[in-house]
């Protein structure tokens, strides 16, 4: 018996796991694939769709359209996404609620005052949506719309009111319940695997380009293509994060050490630009034990050549110093992953850059095409003006979150075209000759089957969905009006029309603009960090990376891109040179006159005004080069070793706070000097 | 039975504020469970988590039901 399971067990064991791992391997390969993730999608997204549907009749809801609608809108591959998306809308769907019901009860004799006020609450909500990210957007978009897909049918009908409120927030919680449901039961394509795999790749990325940055064999061109890739990365990874979240406890808990994680892995790209300026003009970066900064300084003759050079040679032993602390803080964040180490959680909420001009612009136009459309319908006593007016809310909504707005709105219409015809075949063909709720589901299947399989690829497929089922009118007695069907297309088209002409017209978005609205953002955050209130470095990086990462998204121009990247690195070398010397202050360091001097250096700076900034940043320039070499001199006479290398770092800020001041000057408008 | 509860004014279903409760008492058990380990001795961890969270909710709602 022993012998014969001895002899069996080597031979067949490792060729059946052998032949299991494949197995499991094609499989795992063959679920990941692109086609198959869709048709997967599709499938379940439709499977909740029927549930939530089911479930609306039975309950004998007035509208279950909305059900089905919902499970369609908040439905996303990955299962972590759902459930992030599911909890914003609910949180905007109640908000939208109790605002709708606030503005029906006091303004639904007076139509005017009634629209002017949903104007002005969708206007504040979409600013509110671009100023934020993520999901968290989308709970503000959803208040914003909500108020007017519940608030306008309910002023039309006053007495009603309550309970349309009610039923409409009973029918968008059951999709939303059944959503999460089926994607996270059945099939789920979970998220934390997937940000843990993402991360492991930033890691690996940065290091790439920490060793590029040393190694000057590489191409600044090459590096500048891998900088920006990693920060696009970074970007997603941190959406992915964020909505990882929610999946579920396990997920909770690795959060903070993935967000460590990433932040060193962006530090070390950081950083690594700093010794990329430095990289060509030193030998220590060929040495394994760099000297240090005091036996430099001593080492130097004190002549106006001895100074130069030696200048020269502190800053990239410095830039080598601070690389090879980033990289073992990456190193650090990672091992406290997979041994799973307690991480302190952090009580500082990372503060994201926004514009606020540009959230402005949005919530003024979604305000606008509100308005536009409402005085369209007032003026034509046009029946169907309620679905137009709905309409344009929602597309100024959704698509004034989005990059390019005029191009999306415009493929939107040009889907909507196209959705017509097969929406019309589906409700007064096929739907006709279901005569119980499994063979609708069959009726039904087709149609929305294609759309779940067009969102797994195209977000914007849901809105074929949208239009369904708002103008199929979903029900348990059905009616099939076509004149109706008609008209809500027309009202529907009308709505987004009008959407498409403000974002066309209405101060459009264009690259040469967002540019430079990027660059004074730069500067603008630059004065915070030199002001000491705002955040530390790394909240700078996180929010540099974040917010350049939005700004790239649309631009497709490489000039803009380059001068956007540019100005980054310039603003970082700055920030890095402000945030070391603002520690050395607070440490209490310095000496007497140093310790007076370099914060009334970043005082100044932190005073820097737009309109004539150039000159200001240039005097700023001047006085750290002035500090800079008195830093020297007293160096020179230091006689401990530590007040020398202490000394030694503040004279490589002051002058990488130098250059760093002269190159974002060019952040500024070029005329702002001109008197 | 289940009686109405008055919210603001307004009557909503008791059963809803039973769901909100169960989330209550679901989360901190899923967390307490995810940070044993005792998911990993399951084949489908999603379907656990579903599954005791329909037999909070509804076992707690038959219970007040009946009385």
């Amino acid at each position: 018996m022993t012998l014969s399971r001895q002899s069996a067990g080597p031979v067949l064991g490792p060729n059946l796991t052998e032949l299991y791992k494949s197995l499991a391997k094609r499989v795992a390969g063959l679920l990941d694939s692109r086609g198959l993730v869709a048709v997967i999608f599709s499938l379940k997204t439709f499977g909740a769709a029927l549930i939530a549907l089911f479930l609306a009749f039975w309950l004998g809801l007035d509208e279950p359209k909305w059900a089905l609608m919902t499970v369609f809108i908040v439905s996303q591959p990955d299962s972590g996404l759902v459930l992030a998306k599911s909890f914003f809308r609910m949180l905007g769907t109640i908000a939208g609620a109790l605002v709708s019901t606030v503005l029906v009860f006091t303004f639904s004799q007076y139509g005017e005052l009634f629209l002017a006020s949903l104007a002005a609450w969708i206007g504040l909500c979409n600013f509110a949506a671009r100023t934020e990210r993520n999901f968290t957007s989308y709970g503000f978009l959803l208040a914003g719309y909500t108020a007017a897909i519940i608030g306008i049918p309910a002023a039309l009908n006053p007495n009603g009111a309550y309970s349309l409120i009610l039923a409409r927030f009973t029918e968008i919680s059951v999709g939303l319940a059944c959503a999460a449901l089926v994607s996270t039961v059945i099939l789920p394509r979970e998220l934390t695997p997937l940000i843990v795999a993402r991360t492991r790749a930033l890691a690996r990325q940065a290091e790439q380009l920490a060793t590029s940055a040393v190694n000057s064999v590489h191409r600044r061109k090459d590096i500048a293509a891998k900088r920006l890739q990693l920060v696009k990365d970074l970007a997603v990874a941190e959406a992915m994060r964020s909505s990882a979240y929610f999946e579920s406890p396990e997920a909770l808990l690795l959060s903070e050490a993935l967000r460590r994680r990433m932040e060193a892995a962006l530090h070390l790209a950081a950083v690594s630009d700093a010794t990329l300026a430095t990289s060509g003009s030193s030998e220590s970066f060929g040495s394994e034990h760099p000297a240090t900064l005091a036996s430099l300084i001593s080492a130097a003759d004190d002549t106006p050549f001895g100074n130069g050079a030696l200048i020269s040679r502190l800053v990239p032993v410095e830039a080598r110093r601070t690389l090879d602390d980033a990289l073992v803080q990456l190193q650090r964040s990672e091992a406290a992953f997979y041994l799973r180490s307690p991480v302190p959680t952090s009580n500082v909420c990372p503060r994201l850059w926004s514009d606020p001009l540009d959230a402005a612009l949005t919530g003024i136009r979604s305000a606008l095409a509100i308005i536009i459309t409402s005085a369209f319908w007032f003026t034509t006593a046009w029946p169907s003006g309620p679905t137009a007016v709905i309409s344009a809310g929602v597309a100024c909504s959704l698509v004034g979150a989005m990059k390019q707005q005029a191009t999306v709105s415009f493929a939107l219409i040009l889907a909507l075209l196209v959705a017509a015809l097969p929406i019309f075949v589906t409700v007064f063909y096929i739907m006709p000759i279901a005569t119980d709720f499994l063979s609708l589901g069959v009726a039904l299947a087709p149609l929305l089957m294609i759309c779940g399989f067009i969102i797994a690829v195209q977000p914007l497929g849901v809105f074929p969905v949208v239009y369904f089922a708002i103008s199929s009118n979903i029900d348990n007695t059905m009616r099939y009006d076509a004149v109706g069907f008609l008209n809500n297309s027309l009202a529907i088209l009308i709505g987004f029309g009008i959407a498409l002409g403000l974002f066309a017209t209405f101060f459009p978005e264009n690259p040469a603009r967002l540019g430079r609205r990027f660059r004074g953002q730069l500067f603008v955050q630059l004065r915070n960090l030199a002001r000491r209130r705002a955040f530390t470095l790394q909240e700078y990086e996180s929010a540099l990376c974040d917010h350049l990462a939005m700004t790239l998204e649309p631009i497709s121009d490489v000039l803009i891109v380059n001068e956007c990247l540019g100005s980054a690195v310039a603003a970082l070398s700055a920030a890095r040179a402000i945030d070391n010397l603002n520690r050395t202050i607070r440490k209490g360091q310095l000496a007497a006159e140093m310790a007076t001097e370099a914060p009334r250096l970043l005082r100044q700076i932190s005073k820097t005004p737009v309109k004539g900034g150039r000159a200001s940043l240039t005097r700023s320039a001047w006085t750290a080069r002035l500090l800079r070499r008195r830093a020297l001199a007293m160096a020179r006479t230091a006689v401990d070793t530590k007040e020398a290398e202490v000394l030694g770092s503040v004279i490589v800020d002051l002058e990488t706070l130098r250059s760093g001041l002269l190159k974002v000057r060019q952040l500024l408008p070029d005329n702002s000097d001109v008197r | 039975m289940f009686a109405e509860i008055d919210f603001l004014g307004a009557f909503v279903p008791a059963i809803a504020a039973w769901f909100l409760a169960s989330v209550g008492l679901f989360v901190p058990l899923d967390v307490l469970l995810t940070k044993s380990g005792a998911y990993r001795l399951f084949w489908h961890p999603p379907l656990v988590r579903f599954a005791l969270f329909a037999i909070i909710f509804c076992g707690g709602s038959l219970e007040l039901s009946m009385r």
